[in-house]
C-alpha cells in the first residue's frame, strides 16, 4: 500500500481528527444550550404561574365590575334548583332572601364590588355573612366541565358545579389567608388552590377592605379553549 | 506527488483553523448565554412583570372607579338633604331638631306690620356645588388609599363633570396628571381618569322640586305624590309674635259716676237716660298679631326597586356611613300669617 491511498496513515489521522473536532462541536453545542429542554421546560412552568397570578386578578377586578341582578332574590331562589344541591350546602337560603328582602340597598344599582362594601356598611347585622356566601354562588356559579365533556360523560358531569373563591377582609392588605376572612364564599370543590388575586376596595368609612380571588388548576383548564 | 500532498495538508490546515474557530465562537456564545436568558430568570419573567405593574395600576383604577362611585352618592345626598346648597333665607331647625335649609323667609316689617317673603328658590341647578362635594369625598378616599404608598399613588385634583344620561346622573372625572407605577427600571403611567353613574337623576328631580315649591307657601300639613316623587310637608308655626301698625290708640278704658250716689233706674225713670259718668283710657299702639310659620319639606325619590315586605311604595334608600336612610331633598318654607288688629298699652 502506498503511503497516499485510502488507508494511508496521513489519511486515517486526518480521520480521526475530523472526529474528534465533531466530538468538541457536539460538545461546544452541548455548552451553548441545545438541547436543555428539561430546563427550559421547568421555567416555562414558572412563567404559568405567574401568568395564574395575573388571571385570577383580572378575574377578580370582572367580577368586582359585574352588576347585580335587581331581581336578586329570585337569583339568589335558582339555586334551589334540581341539581344545585352543592351550591346550596352550608348556607341559610331563606335567611338569605329575607336579608335581600329588607336590604335592596345592598344590590340595586350595585356592582359585585359596591355590593361587598354595603354588606361591609351592614356588618352588624345578623346574616350578612350568609348573604354574601349565597349572592356570590347565585351570579357567579357556572358549571364545573365545558359542554362537551359533559357531552361525552353523557350527562353524568351535568350537576357539577363551580362558584368562585372569594374572600374579604374588613382592612387594606397585602395578603389574604382562608382563616382571615371576614366574608367567605366557596363551595369548595377542590382545595390546593393556584394563585390569588387581590383588590382593595373603598368604604364609607375609609377603612377599605381587601378582596381576594383564589384560582384553581382547573379552572384554567376549563377556561382555556377547546381543542 | 509532493506538490499534491502539499495541497491536500494545506487544506487540512484550512479545515483545522475554521473548525477551531466555530467551536470557540459556539462556546463563547454558549457561555454568553447560559450569563443572560437561561442564567436565572424564567422564560417571559420580563412581560410576566411589566404585566404585574400593569395589574398594580388596575387595583389603584379599580379603588378609584369604586371611590368615585361612592363619592358621587355621599356627595349628592349631602346636597340634596342640604337643599341643593341654596343660601341667603337661613337654616330653620324642626321639632326633631334637623336643620333645614331656607327656601324662602317671611318677615313681618315692624312700623308698618307688612308681611313680606324673601325667595331663596335657586333658578338653576348648581352643579359647581355639587361637583366640589364630590370632589372632597374623593379626595378622603384617595388619601385613605395613598397612605403608606411610595408607588402606585393615585394623584388628585380631577376636573368633574355631572350630566344626566338616561335616567342616571354621570359623573366624569378627569385628570391630566398620571397614576404612575416605578419599579426597578419600569415606569407605567396611566391617566386615573373615570366616568361613574349613580341610579338618581338629580337635576330632573331638581326641576322638579324647584317648580313645585313656590306653590307650597301657605300650604297646610300633607303627603303627596307627584311625577314619582312622595312629598311631606310638615308645617310648624310660632303665633306669639307682633309687629306694630305705628298709630296709637285707647285701650283699659272704664267709665264712673259723676255722683257715687246716683241710682240709674231713677235717673233713668226722671231723664230718660243713666247716671252721668267719666271715661277713662289708656295710651296705647295699634298692632297686628302674626305667626311665624315654616313648612319643613322632605321630597323621596318612588323607586319599587327599593319597596320593603309590607310598604305600599319604595322609596330609594342609600347607605351612609353604617346606616340606611331614605334618599331626601329637604328644604323649609318660611313665610308669615298677620292676623287681626289689636291695641297694646303703652
Amino acid at each position: 500500500m502506498s503511503k497516499g491511498s485510502l488507508f494511508g496513515v496521513d489519511t486515517i489521522v486526518s480521520y480521526l481528527l475530523f472526529g474528534a473536532f465533531l466530538v468538541f462541536t457536539l460538545i461546544a453545542l452541548n455548552i451553548a444550550g441545545c438541547g436543555g429542554q428539561g430546563k427550559v421546560a421547568s421555567e416555562l412552568t414558572v412563567e404559568k404561574q405567574g401568568i395564574a397570578g395575573l388571571t385570577a386578578s383580572e378575574q377578580l377586578s370582572a367580577y368586582l365590575a359585574t352588576e347585580i341582578p335587581e331581581n336578586l332574590p329570585e337569583t339568589v331562589n335558582g339555586l334551589n334548583g334540581e341539581g344545585k344541591e352543592m351550591l346550596r350546602s352550608n348556607v341559610d337560603m331563606p335567611a338569605a332572601v329575607n336579608f335581600l328582602e329588607r336590604h335592596p340597598e345592598v344590590y340595586v344599582d350595585k356592582t359585585y364590588g359596591e355590593f361587598i362594601t354595603a354588606l361591609y356598611a351592614l356588618r352588624q347585622e345578623e346574616g350578612s355573612g350568609n348573604v354574601f356566601d349565597v349572592v356570590t354562588r347565585a351570579v357567579f356559579h357556572r358549571r364545573l366541565y365545558p359542554e362537551k365533556i359533559r357531552e361525552l360523560n353523557k350527562g353524568r358531569l351535568d350537576n357539577d358545579y363551580f362558584s368562585p373563591f372569594i374572600i374579604v377582609k374588613y382592612g387594606k392588605y397585602n395578603s389574604l389567608e382562608y382563616e382571615d376572612g371576614n366574608l367567605i364564599s366557596s363551595v369548595d370543590l377542590m382545595r390546593n388552590y393556584k394563585a390569588v388575586g387581590l383588590k382593595i376596595l373603598p368604604t364609607h368609612d375609609s377603612k377599605g377592605v381587601t378582596v381576594g380571588l383564589r384560582i384553581y388548576p382547573e379552572e384554567l383548564r376549563d377556561a382555556a379553549p377547546m381543542p | 506527488m509532493k506538490l499534491a500532498r502539499s495541497k491536500k495538508g494545506d487544506a487540512f490546515t484550512i479545515i483545522l483553523t475554521i473548525l477551531a474557530i466555530s467551536i470557540l465562537m459556539l462556546i463563547l456564545v454558549g457561555v454568553l448565554a447560559k450569563r443572560s436568558a437561561l442564567s436565572s430568570d424564567p422564560v417571559g419573567a420580563d412581560a410576566i412583570y411589566i404585566f404585574q405593574q400593569y395589574d398594580k395600576a388596575d387595583t389603584a383604577l379599580t379603588y378609584l372607579d369604586n371611590s368615585a362611585r361612592l363619592s358621587a352618592y355621599k356627595a349628592s345626598s349631602d346636597f340634596a338633604a342640604n337643599g341643593f346648597d341654596v343660601s341667603g333665607c337661613g337654616v330653620f331647625k324642626n321639632l326633631q331638631g334637623s336643620d333645614y335649609n331656607g327656601w324662602s323667609m317671611g318677615s313681618a316689617a315692624a312700623g308698618v306690620c307688612t308681611a313680606q317673603i324673601d325667595s331663596c328658590i335657586p333658578g338653576s341647578f348648581e352643579a359647581g356645588k355639587l361637583n366640589e362635594r364630590v370632589l372632597q369625598e374623593l379626595n378622603s378616599y384617595i388619601d385613605s388609599y395613598n397612605e403608606g404608598r411610595t408607588t402606585g399613588i393615585i394623584p388628585k385634583g380631577h376636573d368633574i363633570t355631572l350630566s344626566e344620561v338616561d335616567g342616571s346622573t354621570e359623573i366624569l372625572g378627569i385628570l391630566k396628571r398620571p397614576l404612575r407605577i416605578e419599579s426597578q427600571d419600569i415606569v407605567y403611567d396611566v391617566e386615573p381618569s373615570f366616568r361613574e353613574s349613580i341610579g338618581i337623576n338629580l337635576i330632573s328631580d331638581f326641576n322638579k322640586v324647584a317648580a313645585k315649591a313656590p306653590s307650597l307657601i301657605g300650604a297646610d300639613d300633607a303627603s303627596i305624590e307627584s311625577q314619582g316623587l312622595k312629598w311631606d310637608i310638615d308645617v310648624q308655626s310660632q303665633c306669639s309674635k307682633s309687629c306694630s301698625l305705628g298709630r296709637q290708640c285707647d285701650t283699659a278704658c272704664e267709665s264712673a259716676k259723676l255722683d257715687p250716689d246716683c241710682d240709674d233706674l231713677v235717673h233713668m225713670e226722671d231723664f230718660g237716660t243713666g247716671c252721668p259718668r267719666t271715661k277713662s283710657c289708656s295710651s296705647g299702639a295699634l298692632q297686628r298679631q302674626y305667626c311665624d310659620v315654616t313648612a319643613f319639606v322632605t321630597v323621596r325619590i318612588i323607586d319599587d326597586a327599593h319597596k320593603l315586605p309590607g310598604e305600599r311604595i319604595g322609596l330609594k334608600k342609600i347607605i351612609d356611613a353604617n346606616e340606611v336612610k331614605d334618599f331626601e331633598y329637604r328644604f323649609a318654607l318660611n313665610w308669615v300669617e298677620v292676623g287681626d288688629e289689636e291695641c297694646v298699652a303703652d
